[in-house]
């Protein structure tokens, strides 16, 4: 199943002129791999912050 | 003529078996010798103890952690051997900081039906703990064996007698324990705080909605927390209040806790779920609404985690004794810390804590009549973190509530050896101290960015942990340089307010195999330790600030100026006895060899 997301006209251009130089095979692959990295990052730093919590249930940090 | 020695070994400790044989361990986290010696009056049974085999001083690990102490005294061998350095461990791979005792692994095959991924082998509980458990090589020379809350046990080792499992045990939504804080006060800020939550309710026609936050559920893809709702209907005549959760009703009046109240929180409909308890305090019904829960604690009759081994003991103690609590850190100091519980309401936590204690040696006093049985008492370490230096009546009050068990042991202990000892001492928490910021400020460790955070590709050093140091170069040459600058630079490192010695002891911390080792152990001076966010590796602006939390007292500083005690009904053969030296002792009670990897010395 795919969903459809809208940019603007000059954030779509600018894509699809980094997309060519980068060699990406189309847009769309520039754009899914531009959100898998960022959704990794933030996934990453949600994770960090559930360990920190686990740990601060020692008492001896915050 | 060491060979020869090697080799006679086994020999000699197999001729002195001793079938029908008892030892007792009594393990009391954090008991202090000096402390000790200031009340033998108040203490009848450490004095009796005293009387039979003297007080002696039992050197702790470097550092003189928790965690790191008990695996030492598992395992008979140093940190560097068994690889628990510190509460927190830097995880190299990410840098960034995890627990040093356990790990949940997730199974690697999952099926996924919708939001759910149903895993087709079940999840893994690993200890980061290298060596073999004294208690594993006593089973299997057939020795009978009872271990009662040991802590960085978890998961209990199976197939090695019965064991309930003790320190590094995670309540049920995986932490060493989340409160939660249901309070009507709008001037209470809402929402996370270090070791619980705090949530805001509101009392509408006299009934409020209490949300309770389960588990992460693995099942389902996205792990959302389940939740449940319990329903308070506050009395309109008097401060008391009608609970409901489930099908469970109880009442409370303000000022009085609960019992253990079991809950179900529904995984994947009927077909899974997972059982917790919790006790509630009802700190104010009325005009306001101040509620505490404890953590959610995994019930021993149902066990969601395997709390005990073989699983079927915790079940049988919770018949027996009723529900308990289970996860490692029972005493709620993180409670007391944010303001949630004050100290009389904290004390009266951490003596419900005692009394189940009582109830758990009884009932093992009860069934112990050859073997080993280790009982571990948390009571005196929690209490001293909040207590030490400021109320010396209160705490008495918790060593003397150790000291009657202890009775209850001579009571019925006939012939047994009993061993009394403790895993380091107390010292006062004054001064933080921020060894980041000091290195940064020395040219050690580099920010930048635009949340100035630690800019690895310039940064020689930086700490994690409470104790730990760790070089950021890869040449082993450069490494050395950089180990004995920084050596000298921390022997030199004065508070700036008082001139006072700020570190008064820096060690490597041994060659290792495991990744998780630091490079240096820093032992703080009396009064200091490691501030509050330094452990998980944060930069702070100040190198020292005033400790001005309700946390007082700390141990995990030089190691030489908290030992601990050991005590016992037979006078140590040597005068400067080690935690590892306990471990073979014990096995030579029975006759059986120590491990190849057993370095101490027998103390009887």
């Amino acid at each position: 199943m795919t969903k459809s997301v809208k940019v603007s006209s000059d954030l779509w251009r600018r894509i699809e002129q980094c997309a060519a130089k980068a060699g990406y095979s189309s847009p769309q692959e520039l754009i899914e791999h531009a959100l898998e990295k960022e959704l990794a990052r933030l996934e990453d730093a949600e994770a960090h912050e559930e360990v920190e919590r686990r740990l601060k249930g020692l008492g001896y940090l915050e | 003529m060491k060979l020869l020695a090697a080799a006679l070994l086994p020999v000699l400790f197999s001729a002195c078996s001793h079938p029908g044989k008892t030892v007792i361990v009594l393990g009391v986290d954090g008991m202090d010798p000096n402390f000790v010696e200031r009340h033998w009056s108040a203490l009848p049974n450490l004095r009796r103890l005293r009387d039979a085999g003297g007080l002696t001083r039992l050197a702790t690990t470097t550092p003189p952690q928790s965690p790191v102490a008990w695996a030492t005294f598992i395992t008979g061998t140093d940190p560097a051997q068994h690889g628990i350095f510190d509460f927190v461990h830097r995880d190299p791979a990410t840098m960034q900081p995890i627990s040093s005792m356990a790990e949940t692994i997730e199974p690697a095959h999952q099926l996924a039906i919708g939001p759910y991924l149903l895993p087709l082998s079940k999840a893994r509980v690993r200890s980061f703990r290298s060596g073999r458990a004294f208690w594993e090589i006593l089973a299997e020379h057939g020795v009978p064996v009872t271990m009662i809350r040991m802590p960085t046990n978890y998961p209990p080792i199976e197939g090695a007698g019965r064991a309930l499992a003790g320190m590094g045990t995670p309540d049920l939504e995986g932490t060493f324990g989340t409160f939660t804080y249901y309070t009507d006060d709008p001037s209470e800020t809402a929402g996370a705080v270090p070791g619980g939550r705090v949530v805001p309710v509101a009392v509408v026609d006299h009934r409020v909605v209490l949300p309770i936050e389960g588990p992460a559920n693995s099942l389902r893809r996205d792990h959302r927390p389940v939740r449940l709702e319990m329903v308070a209907d506050i009395d309109r005549d008097a401060p008391a209040a009608r609970f409901q959760v489930g099908e469970r009703q109880f009442i409370l009046k303000q000022g009085e806790w609960s019992q253990w109240i079991r809950v179900r929180f529904p995984l994947l409909g009927r077909l899974a779920s997972a059982e917790g308890m919790f006790r509630l305090y009802a700190r104010e019904l009325h005009p306001g609404i101040r509620i505490y829960r404890s953590p959610l604690n995994v019930d021993p009759a149902d066990p969601a985690l395997p709390v005990s081994a073989p699983e079927s003991y915790g079940r049988e103690l919770a018949r027996r004794i009723g529900p308990f609590y289970t996860q490692g850190i029972e005493e709620d100091t993180a409670a007391l810390r944010q303001g949630v519980l004050d100290l009389p309401e904290y004390l009266e936590q951490s003596r419900l804590v005692a009394a189940e204690h009582t109830a758990l040696l009884r009932d093992s006093l009860d069934r112990f009549h050859e073997g080993l049985l280790f009982f571990y008492f948390s009571t005196i370490d929690r209490d001293s973190h909040m207590l030490w230096g400021q109320h010396e009546t209160e705490l008495l009050g918790t060593y003397q509530a150790v000291d009657a068990d202890i009775g209850r042991v001579l009571s019925r202990a006939g012939d047994a050896t009993i061993i009394v000892m403790s895993d380091h001492g107390f010292a006062a928490f004054n001064r933080g101290v921020n060894l980041n910021t000091w290195l940064w400020r020395e040219g050690f460790l580099a920010r930048g960015g635009p949340a100035a955070s630690i800019d690895w590709k310039r940064t020689r050093a930086y700490a994690m942990g409470l104790n730990a140091l760790y070089i950021n170069a890869a040449a082993p040459a450069e490494r050395d340089r950089i180990r004995e600058e920084l050596a000298r630079r921390l022997r030199e490192f004065r508070d700036p307010e008082t001139g006072d010695i700020v570190i008064a002891d820096v060690r490597a911390a041994g060659k290792s195999a495991s990744v998780y080792a630091p490079d240096l152990i820093v032992g703080y001076a009396p009064g200091y330790r490691a501030s509050w966010e330094a452990a998980l590796g944060d930069v702070a602006d100040d190198v020292i600030r005033i400790n001005t939390d309700a946390w007082i007292g700390d141990h995990c500083i030089a190691a030489a100026a908290v030992p601990g005690v050991l005590l016992g009904n037979r006078r140590p053969r040597i005068s400067d006895p080690q935690l590892k030296d306990l471990t073979v002792t014990i096995l030579k009670e029975f006759g059986v060899a120590p491990d190849a990897a057993m370095n101490g010395r027998p103390v009887y």
